[in-house]
């Protein structure tokens, strides 16, 4: 056992250098100038949290002198503190790539108040990596819930409230109507916040018989197989797959229902773009439904708040195509994902829209109304180049909301493409590709116009109330 | 191409693991015959309900209804069929926790002493406990769950 504890002393003597490094690494890169303020309070927080891991693992070899455990039961405690290691350096990956060098500047501004409007005590980082990945995730709440009770809590104290951790793909980081997709991410913020699954679950009736006629299926199965698979081990796969993805598939799916209160039809096209890129209509997982699943949600959704016969017509054309897909009966590729199927219905389906409803207030909701006047005020500037980051009369224009910019860029996307691409220089519009980049561009100034307008009416507001 | 666990994902493995590993240290110390402190014996209760989750999630498919809790049933329910490897019978499962149940109940009151050997069965439950969540956060920090993912590009499991 001496010898053993020689190696533990040994194996905390070169974490706490590893965790001295990761503190070093605050030092390095604490000087570059990040787009936002909640870059540099992460870094913040890994450096205390690198600090207190030396202390924490200081606090271990009296755990390994005392002659309790067993060297195995040492080993793994140690190598669990030492794994938050890692996890700084997935922190620190975090702020990588959110400099003004790399993240869309002028999206962040915008975002960043926009994440504020929906939850006051939200921070984001918006970092932009060489990875096909878009991911908004809240990880002050799982840091806190993780460091709660333990030496490293009061390193929770330099985190705000929610901090959002937004990565966007590089080579698509100006591709800003795909962002809409953020509002998906966000929606899985205020699933959590407002405990939207607590009212909702309980409803679901997920069919006692099918659940037992697969588990008695694959345990029939399984007694055909040479060597059987134990009943109790069947029994346990089958509940981890069927709770597991019908969770997954009712947050991922409130999630979306959530992000198209919020930004309205921009969610729905901008989801169906990239996930026809990137996914297979019925493939699922786990963790996802199938596209055609979620569609057929956003459709349903659509359909209920917006006046779809009133759309451009080569909008409801393009509504009309993915109702006419969605409503294609999906069949599970696996036993386990056909219950899923199953269970969640159109009734299902209608329980998560009303649900999201308690997530977002009606101030913060995209509207019909809203999609209609943005369609035909702001759309059409962008038809003369005009980035419509404001809207009003001369000296009295207002700044023009995310969701609207998002949502007028979309609708000349989809139903005004051509006369777009005619309006601009012959040499700005020669390729599809390169007239998209100049609507993309002109969604971009119009975003950072209205965060301007924004911030100088505030400006104004607050000498103001100083005079007063 | 994209693992889909989230960072909450890979935190919540790493809490459980420590309870997991503080609570094997109170039942060492138990072993030894030591007097166990209140947090000792709050850890141990906490062993209790860990316990009581792996046995809901056992009878989950009896009547598998919905609410938040689902989901730690079947994670729990998991966790502990990785910890009794030699146990393949459901009827030894349930009778296996319920007893690890009442030594670990025990404990926790302070009101008697188990014998030394259910001591340490619920301590090597215990351990094998915090080795297989100690795989999982290793697979969630190795890719298969790499934090800053999310998948609008669903892929393969």
């Amino acid at each position: 056992m001496d010898s053993y504890q020689r190696i533990a002393a040994l194996k905390i003597r070169t974490a706490q250098e590893r965790a001295h490094a990761v503190a070093e690494e605050v030092g390095r890169v604490e000087n570059k100038v990040y787009a936002s303020p909640a870059s540099k309070r992460l870094l913040q927080f890994v450096l205390d949290v690198a600090r207190r891991i030396q202390k924490l693992l200081e606090d271990e070899k009296a755990v390994a002198s005392a002659d309790l455990l067993t060297p195995a039961e040492l080993e793994t405690r140690l190598h669990r503190i030492i794994k938050l290691i890692p996890v700084l350096h997935l922190l620190l990956g975090f702020v990588d790539g959110s400099d003004v060098h790399h993240s869309p500047g002028q999206l962040i501004p915008t975002l960043r108040r926009y994440a504020h409007s929906i939850i006051p005590t939200s921070e984001i980082v918006v970092s932009s990596k060489p990875e096909l990945n878009y991911s908004i995730q809240d990880i002050a709440g799982a840091l806190k819930n993780l460091f709660f009770g333990t030496l490293l809590e009061p390193s929770c104290e330099l985190l705000p409230e929610f901090l959002f951790v937004v990565n966007i793909p590089a080579v698509e980081s100006e591709q800003i109507l795909i962002h809409g997709v953020l509002a998906h991410e966000l929606g899985h913020a205020l699933y959590d916040k407002c405990k939207v699954a607590e009212g909702m679950l309980p409803k679901i009736k997920l069919s006692e018989e099918l659940a037992k006629n697969l588990a008695k299926m694959m345990f029939e199965s399984q007694q055909r197989q040479p060597n059987p698979t134990p009943e109790l081990r069947l029994r346990e796969l089958v509940t981890q797959e069927v709770a597991g993805r019908i969770n997954g598939w009712v947050m991922e799916l409130s999630s979306d229902a959530i992000g198209i209160r919020l930004f309205g039809p921009a969610l729905f096209f901008a989801a169906v773009h990239l996930l026809l890129s990137f996914a297979h209509i019925d493939q699922s997982s786990k963790t996802h439904p199938p596209t055609r699943l979620r569609v057929k949600l956003m459709i349903r959704m659509l359909k209920q708040f917006y006046s779809l016969d009133e759309w451009h017509s080569e909008l409801q054309a393009f509504s009309n195509d993915w109702d006419s897909v969605s409503a294609v009966p999906i069949h599970g590729r696996t036993a386990f994902d056909q219950l899923a199927i199953e269970t969640i219905n159109d009734g299902v389906l209608d329980l998560i829209s009303d649900a999201s409803g308690t997530a977002v207030s009606p101030a913060q909701s995209y509207t019909s109304d809203r999609f209609n006047s943005d369609a035909a005020d702001l759309a059409p500037l962008f038809l003369s180049q005009i980035p419509p980051g404001e809207i009003g009369p001369y000296g009295r224009s207002t700044p023009v909301e995310l969701a609207s910019i998002i949502n007028a860029g979309w609708h000349v996307y989809l139903c005004d493409f051509e006369a777009f691409r005619k309006s601009l220089h012959p040499n700005v519009g020669s390729t599809r590709f390169s007239a998209a980049a100049k609507l993309h561009e002109l969604v971009l100034k119009a975003l950072e116009i209205s965060e301007i307008k924004t911030s100088w009416e505030e400006a104004r507001s607050v000498s103001k109330r100083g005079k007063d | 191409m994209h693992s889909e666990h989230r960072f909450s994902d890979l935190t919540e493995s790493l809490k459980n693991g420590f309870l997991v590993d503080d609570i094997v240290l109170a039942l060492a110390r138990a072993e030894k015959g030591e007097s166990l402190g209140e947090k000792e014996r709050r850890l141990l209760g906490k062993a209790v309900s860990i316990l009581e989750l792996a046995e809901a999630g056992y009878r989950w498919l009896d009547k598998p209804e919905l609410t938040t809790e689902t989901k730690s049933f079947a994670t729990f329910f998991g966790r502990a069929v990785n910890a009794l490897p030699s146990v393949y019978a459901s009827e030894v499962f349930l009778e296996r926790v319920s007893d690890l149940k009442a030594t670990a109940a025990q404990l926790s009151s302070g009101e008697s002493t188990p014998a030394r050997g259910k001591i340490q069965l619920l301590r090597t439950f215990f351990y094998n406990t915090a080795q297989s969540e100690l795989d999982r956060t290793e697979q969630l920090l190795a890719g298969e769950g790499s934090a800053d993912v999310l998948k609008w590009t669903v892929t393969n499991e």
